[in-house]
């Protein structure tokens, strides 16, 4: 793979958009693209390279950028990555090439680009920046054009068995792979749109490589009677997803499958992987039957997660309509960092369910002792401080690790009563230089956690500023501004930059639905994997305490347009994060996406306290996404006027029925 | 991107595009048919047949002028399209917008 990847450094300068264009071509040209092809990969990362010089940087700026191009076994992917600012893919204007003369040009550039390529994918990084992905594959023949229509028909439900026989499992080899497509095409129809496996050229150069795993069942006479596939996210991946598992209906009721699927969690483990998930449907229970005994284990719901079954020709005739609920089960390989987690109180027995029957170590944050079942947001004891300072709800979500908290009560509610001075012994600590002229009370708040002091070493996990959207009856705007001097400080030349949403109005259109594959654990390094500097610099503010959530939010949106369904990710919650939350979250909805994911990190406190606010805007739990470096994620759902129902959803394991009911209930609430 | 620009006896202006045209040298292109416009020429026939690549940063040009153009009573039209650029014009709709005519004849006649 290293060998196939190289990287073009440029001045943010349009003066060298010619040496980009020569370079993606040459790239596009060795990656066995033809000159039509490798022309319009360049327009591509051309108008790419163009949005980044004309909108990431401040006026004058002289720097640079990268890209990147990386040949894989399916094709081109060119990754333009800059430094600059922030910017906010949903927030594109739509294009229309059916306009008049007065058409808005706005979404035009990323318009170019979706058109080109196979997948328009935006990655914030935060602090670092971000990439935008650019993927083009080479066209090597979909399966429908191996075979008929008739010869592509669903599987008969009842066949003629084959002869008895035994089964060889084992690796894909190349002469197999238009069968293999063939039998997950009449096995699912198109509902791995955008998926390799419906490219059987495809399907050998990845098996070959390692980006898939494909395994076999070989009947004694030779034919494909089952297939399975690790696949998914990058090869190096810990957990990938295990799946497109398929058995022929002539070899069925021999436990087939079982063996399949055993096969390659042997060859995952082999591999050093750290674990699998499957995603089984729940309309049968067939294919959860057959994870159960192999170890998996259920650890969320995603409720309307993809368009039923849908066939080629029958796309675009309504048979959307009806959306599918999928589990998220589980298989870990072997043992996982421990780690910390902060579940929301309201949820925490759930959790526990979950990662007691799952066995990996994690310790869940404890709610403080005594709280009511009602007060879901503030902690039992936390609310007798509450009545002190304001709202109760709104107390309780300024609290850190709640544990800890709990046993610091009395201190910190003495200190709360008198703000003034308080700001005032914090005040040194806080740059004085960057609190500038603001008045005293608005200082009081952006310095409120005056408690951590008494946790050395725990300031990292805290962060408990004073909630904006909490305190008295000063608009938003300007307590987001009385929180903010730490940042404005730490982060020259990029407070005053544009949030996610002010820019981009005006760039292109909606780049990030292109990304059509469905969703992986695999996919998400890059956000999950390394927190953003950003975050990193509230750890250690100034005399080591930590102050409050930085003024801007980490998150990154991605809308798989082959189901309809949308991902918001959280890495690091900012001082608005339930605002920019909804507001995606409309925008999401005004497109029409079906169903809309918000993964929040089970490591971050925050997560404890700011679930609630979620649930208000209409997300229901689905459960937890678990992950062996411990960076857990709690994943809550938003049915867009999807119908769900409860009655038809099937589930076969104990935990998974318990958070079915469990999911039910909130939804009937 | 090199511009050059000769008024027929019709008054209709060819104009003849070389290089390609992106987001550094969309401006050449846009500032000589800014003039040209300016000058009250709102016939222009831009010959494209050395024109081996354009993006939207030249698409919003030709979309510019062409505004312009109408406005006056006039129009822009292209010829010689090589057929990368007649892709991004078919993928960007930009056919609906600006006439694109097959020969220079067809492009320079019939005001």
């Amino acid at each position: 793979m290293t060998n196939d990847t190289s990287t073009l450094t440029i001045p943010n300068d349009t003066a060298y958009l010619p040496v980009v264009g020569a370079y993606v071509t040459t790239s596009a040209l060795q990656a066995g693209f033809g000159e039509e092809d490798a022309g319009r990969i360049r327009l591509a990362v051309d108008e790419a390279c163009t949005h980044v010089i004309e909108t990431a940087f401040e006026p004058g700026e002289e720097t640079t950028f990268t890209v990147t191009c990386q040949r894989s076994a399916s094709g081109l992917r060119v990754v333009i990555a800059d430094k600059g600012m922030p910017f906010n893919p949903a927030a594109v204007a739509d294009y229309d090439p059916q306009a008049g003369l007065d058409r808005e040009l706005g979404g035009l550039s990323f318009y170019l680009m979706k058109q080109v390529m196979d997948e328009v994918r935006f990655v914030g990084k935060g602090r670092e920046g971000k990439e935008l992905h650019l993927v083009k594959y080479l066209e090597a023949g979909n399966i429908t054009t191996y075979f008929s229509e008739e010869e592509l028909r669903p599987y008969e439900a009842r066949v003629e068995p084959a002869p008895p026989g035994e089964y060889v499992f084992r690796l894909l080899q190349p002469a197999e792979a238009v069968e293999v497509a063939r039998c997950v095409y009449k096995t699912y129809g198109y509902t791995y749109p955008g998926e390799h496996i419906y490219y059987p050229q495809r399907l050998i150069e990845m098996s070959r490589t390692g980006e898939q795993v494909s395994v076999v069942a070989i009947s004694d006479k030779g034919e494909v009677a089952g297939y399975c596939a690790i696949f998914g996210g990058q090869a190096d991946d810990p957990v990938r997803e295990l799946g497109q598992a398929v058995v022929d209906p002539a070899h069925r009721g021999r436990r087939v499958l079982s063996r399949l699927l055993q096969f390659a969690i042997d060859q995952a483990r082999a591999r050093g992987m750290a674990g699998l998930f499957g995603e089984p449907v729940t309309n049968h229970t067939f294919s959860q039957q057959a994870c159960i005994p192999l170890g998996f284990r259920d650890t969320a719901l995603l409720l309307g997660y993809i368009p039923q079954s849908v066939y080629f020709k029958k796309i675009g005739e309504g048979a959307l309509a009806q959306r599918e609920t999928l589990l998220y089960s589980l298989l870990p390989l072997r043992a996982w960092a421990p780690a910390q987690l902060y579940p929301p109180p309201h949820h925490r027995a759930m959790l526990a369910r979950i990662y007691e029957n799952l066995g990996i170590a994690r310790e869940l944050a404890q709610a403080g002792r005594g709280a009511s079942a009602d007060e879901k947001n503030s902690l039992g004891p936390v609310s007798d401080r509450a009545h002190s300072l304001g709202p109760v709800s709104d107390r309780a979500h300024s609290l850190g690790p709640v544990s800890d908290r709990a046993h610091s009560l009395g201190p910190v509610s003495n200190r709360a009563h008198s703000l003034g001075p308080v700001s005032d012994r914090a005040r040194p600590g806080a740059r004085p230089g960057s609190v500038g002229d603001r008045p005293e009370q608005e200082r009081a708040h952006s310095l409120g956690p005056v408690s951590l002091a008494r946790w050395p070493g725990r300031a990292d996990r805290a962060r408990p500023g004073a909630r904006p959207g909490s305190v008295g009856d000063r608009p938003e705007q300007e307590r987001a501004h009385s929180l903010g001097p730490v940042s404005l400080a730490r982060r020259p030349g990029r407070a005053d930059r544009a949030r996610p949403g002010e820019r981009g109005g005006s760039v292109g259109d909606r780049p990030q639905q292109v990304g059509d594959r469905p969703e992986q654990v695999g996919d998400r390094p890059e956000q999950v994997g390394d927190r953003p500097e950003q975050e990193r610099i509230f750890r250690t503010g100034p005399g080591g305490l930590a102050l409050q959530r930085p003024e801007q939010s980490v998150l990154s949106t991605r809308v798989l347009s082959a189901i309809n369904v949308a991902r918001i990710e959280i890495a690091t919650y900012g001082q608005h994060v339930t605002t920019e939350v909804e507001i995606k979250l409309n925008e999401l909805c005004r497109k029409g996406i079906a169903c809309i994911h918000l993964d929040l990190p089970l490591g971050d406190p925050w997560t404890a306290h700011l679930c609630a606010d979620f649930e208000a805007l209409g997300f229901l739990l689905a459960g937890v996404l678990p992950d062996p470096r411990g960076q857990d994620v709690l994943r809550l759902q938003f049915l867009n006027g999807v119908p769900i129902d409860f009655d038809k959803i099937h589930v076969a394991s104990d935990v998974g029925q318990e958070l079915l009911g469990y999911i039910r209930r909130m939804a009937d609430s | 991107v090199k511009v050059t620009t000769t008024i027929d006896e019709g008054g209709v202006a060819l104009v003849e595009v070389q290089g390609e045209v992106d987001a550094h040298t969309s401006g050449e292109l846009d500032k000589a048919l800014g003039d040209l416009l300016a000058q009250g020429h709102h016939r222009l026939a831009l010959d494209f047949s050395q024109v081996g690549y354009i993006s939207s940063a030249g698409l919003r040009v030709l979309l510019r002028a062409q505004q312009k153009a109408r406005g006056l009573g006039g129009e822009v039209r292209l010829f010689g399209l090589s057929s990368f650029v007649r892709q991004v014009f078919q993928m960007a709709g930009f056919d609906r917008l600006l006439r694109i005519a097959a020969t220079r004849q067809e492009a320079t006649a019939n005001w």
